[in-house]
């Protein structure tokens, strides 16, 4: 059995200090508490120690962020470089230009870019931009769709009023009706639609999107001049490097990105086509350490190792061969299984158990075979999972699925 | 607070006095041995009534009390409240709260009857730090707060527009609540855009089960008065299965004290 002693007890510190002890995604309570570690302590290629010193397969990549894998040597040279100059700086460096060109030169439909921290810098700002271009208000959004954590949609309700969500709108994912009916009932009053490439709700199978939805999104934002923001944090690099709407064929007006950008370091980007440009350039944006050279230094070399070795493609095969070694596993074992959303981003689950139990007992019997699979949220596959780190993860999962036979 | 209350909040507040609060009186009355003595072999019926038309009935009889919120038969007492402000400074002991007695004015036993089992279950609901070091006292202090606080949820999923909402992004799923491995149980199973809570163990296995680990920690979780994230990272609180369910009736739980503090 895995011990969890100082995990426990540093728990145990954390919350006479820090309210909830730990907060938001990585908070105890959205996986197996107890039976998950709490804590990271380091990490290399795809595997992670946590407090106590055990060691795990990490399918999570730190929800997103690490693409090449944890401490990839090309990124950590990059990195290195760049400090060498400084840290944070009056204005932004040569980096933010470069970068900018990079991104405009590889993401698809892409004139411009700006660079901030976090996914929701940017999902925010581009709801922004969108206003100032349409002079409208409202937004709509899919009803589960998670896009950050300000008040008009953070999940949850502490500290957020009716008011903060009252331009707010929702539709149902891949439900062209849903979205017909708000388009006819609000159109002149919609300044965007923000939608994620494909459909990654928390505690639910991942959807793909149909062509009849992809088709939609594109007519009737375009026919009512409606902005379509893409909010591409969680999926961009991993499904296509030029963008996931590349993958699926729509064309947004604006796009989001963070998280994979770079593989690690705290960097995020909107990018937007040339007619958004100008209102662009009319909402403020900023923040402390926006102008940071090294990770966008660590950025550039992230879009350029993504094109280079075709990490999206790596990832697919990868992650192909994982849920197929999953289900092939669930079906030797006579526990069924499901699995959904992109083989880059797979999620797998125990089949027919709404109540999410027997999915929570498989996780948690995964972390004692030192596989990091949460048991709620999609997954993410890193260049670092090689095929016989997938072999390696089977073998771990059959004796996680073996465990849980009897119970 | 009731002043800056507006006349949608002063009426939930009202109806959790009603509807989650007055039938704390069948519990209380069916475990206190000093309840069914004072209440000897007395029949009775009183209602609380107001002028909008809110109605409850407490129906006295064979030791024992049940709650309805329509009329079986005609009531002994009435106590009639021309606002539903008067009706909640009745149950809080503030303001002008002169309930006029509609009928039964003459039945002076029953209405100190009823005061001194109105009392009574004061106590056990809001006892002193001294009363609570009691095991016993305690455990049935936290079933009738517990059970408040399931009917007030009930309540208000049906009358506020933000419990409302909360629920109805929530896939229907039933919900365990316990304490401990043998304390309290109780379930709210929400099904047809409504929440229905019962006592004990759910016939049906439960989509998520939310076990505190003492009922002091229940109390102060359905109180709103502890870091619930923290306590489940310590374990002190597990949740297992369809958190989700579980979360959204906490969001509710946490609106009960901006009305009342039973
Ligand atoms: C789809 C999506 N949008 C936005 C965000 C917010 O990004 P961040 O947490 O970096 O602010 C996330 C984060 O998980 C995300 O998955």
């Amino acid at each position: 059995m895995k011990s969890f002693k100082k995990t426990r007890s540093l728990f145990a510190r954390a919350s006479k200090v820090i309210p909830a002890g730990i907060y938001g995604h990585a908070s105890p309570a959205m996986m197996v508490p107890g039976a998950f570690p709490y804590f990271a302590k380091a990490a290399e290629g795809c595997r992670y120690q946590d407090v106590d010193g055990n060691s795990y397969i990490d399918y999570m990549c730190g929800f997103g962020p690490i693409l090449l894998g944890y401490q990839h040597p090309e990124i950590t040279q990059v990195a290195r470089e760049a400090e060498v100059d400084g840290e944070c700086f009056n204005h932004p460096t040569e980096y933010s230009v470069r970068l900018a060109e990079k991104v405009v030169e590889q993401i698809d439909r892409a004139d411009w870019a700006v660079f901030g921290k976090n996914g929701s810098d940017m999902t925010n700002w581009a709801i922004r931009v969108a206003r100032e271009q349409t002079g409208r208000k409202r937004v709509a959004k899919e009803t589960q769709a998670y896009h950050g954590i300000d008040p008009w949609c953070v999940p949850g309700y502490g500290g957020v009023i009716a008011e903060d969500r009252s331009q707010v709108d929702h539709f149902y994912w891949n439900d062209v009706s849903s979205l017909e009916k708000l388009i006819a009932e609000k159109a002149d009053e919609l300044a965007a639609i923000i939608v994620t490439p494909f459909h990654h709700p928390n505690y639910a199978d991942s959807e793909l999107p149909t062509s009849d939805w992809v088709g939609a999104l594109n007519r009737l934002s375009q026919k009512h001049g409606i902005a379509l923001i893409l909010d591409d944090v969680r999926s961009g690099l991993r499904l296509h490097a030029n963008g996931s709407h590349c993958r699926y064929g729509l064309e947004p007006d604006l796009m989001c990105y963070s998280k994979a950008l770079g593989n690690g370091h705290p960097i995020s980007a909107c990018a937007g086509t040339s007619a958004f440009k100008v209102a662009a350039s009319k909402c403020f944006l900023t923040g402390s350490f926006w102008n940071c050279a090294v990770p966008m230094a660590v950025a550039m070399k992230t879009i350029e190792i993504t094109e280079r070795d075709a990490i999206p493609e790596q990832l697919e095969e990868r992650g192909t061969q994982l849920i197929e070694g999953m289900l092939a596993l669930g079906k030797r074992y006579g526990i069924p299984l499901r699995a959904s959303g992109e083989p880059a981003m797979p999620y797998v689950r125990v089949a027919e158990d709404s109540s999410f139990k027997r999915q929570q007992q498989l996780c948690a019997a995964a972390v004692q075979e030192g596989l990091f699979l949460h048991p709620h949220h999609n997954w993410f596959l890193s260049a670092a999972h090689t095929e016989e780190i997938i072999k390696e993860s089977l073998q771990s999962f059959e004796r996680a699925l073996i465990s849980i036979i009897e119970t | 607070m009731s002043t800056s209350l507006t006349k949608l909040q002063k009426r939930i507040k009202a109806r959790l006095y009603l509807d989650a609060v007055l039938p704390a009186f069948e519990d209380f009355i069916a475990n206190s041995d000093t309840a069914k003595e004072i209440l000897g072999e007395r029949s009775f019926t009183l209602s609380f009534q107001t002028y909008s038309g809110l109605r409850s009935y407490l129906h006295f009889s064979d030791q024992s009390c049940s709650v309805t919120k329509t009329r079986s038969k005609g009531s002994d007492i009435i106590l009639h409240f021309l606002t539903e402000e008067q009706l909640n400074n009745e149950f809080e002991k503030t303001g002008f709260r002169l309930p006029i007695p509609l009928r039964g004015a003459s039945r002076l036993t029953d209405i100190r009857t009823f005061k001194a089992l109105s009392s009574l279950l004061e106590v056990s609901l809001r006892p002193s730090e001294e009363e609570l070091k009691d095991p016993n006292f305690y455990s049935s202090h936290v079933a009738l707060q517990l059970g408040v606080a399931l009917r007030a949820a009930v309540t208000l999923t049906q009358h506020e527009p933000c419990a409302k909402r909360i629920l109805s992004g929530i896939p229907e799923g039933l919900a365990h609540f316990s304490i401990g491995d043998e304390g309290y149980r109780a379930w709210i199973d929400w099904k047809g855009g409504r929440l229905k809570p019962g006592k004990g163990k759910p016939e049906k296995e439960p989509d998520v089960s939310v076990t505190f680990k003492d009922a002091k920690t229940a109390l102060q979780a359905i109180g709103n008065r502890i870091d619930v994230l923290a306590a489940v990272g310590l374990q002190d609180i597990t949740i297992e299965g369809y958190a989700p369910l579980a979360d959204a009736l906490g969001y509710i739980f946490e609106r009960i004290p901006l009305y009342i503090s039973p």
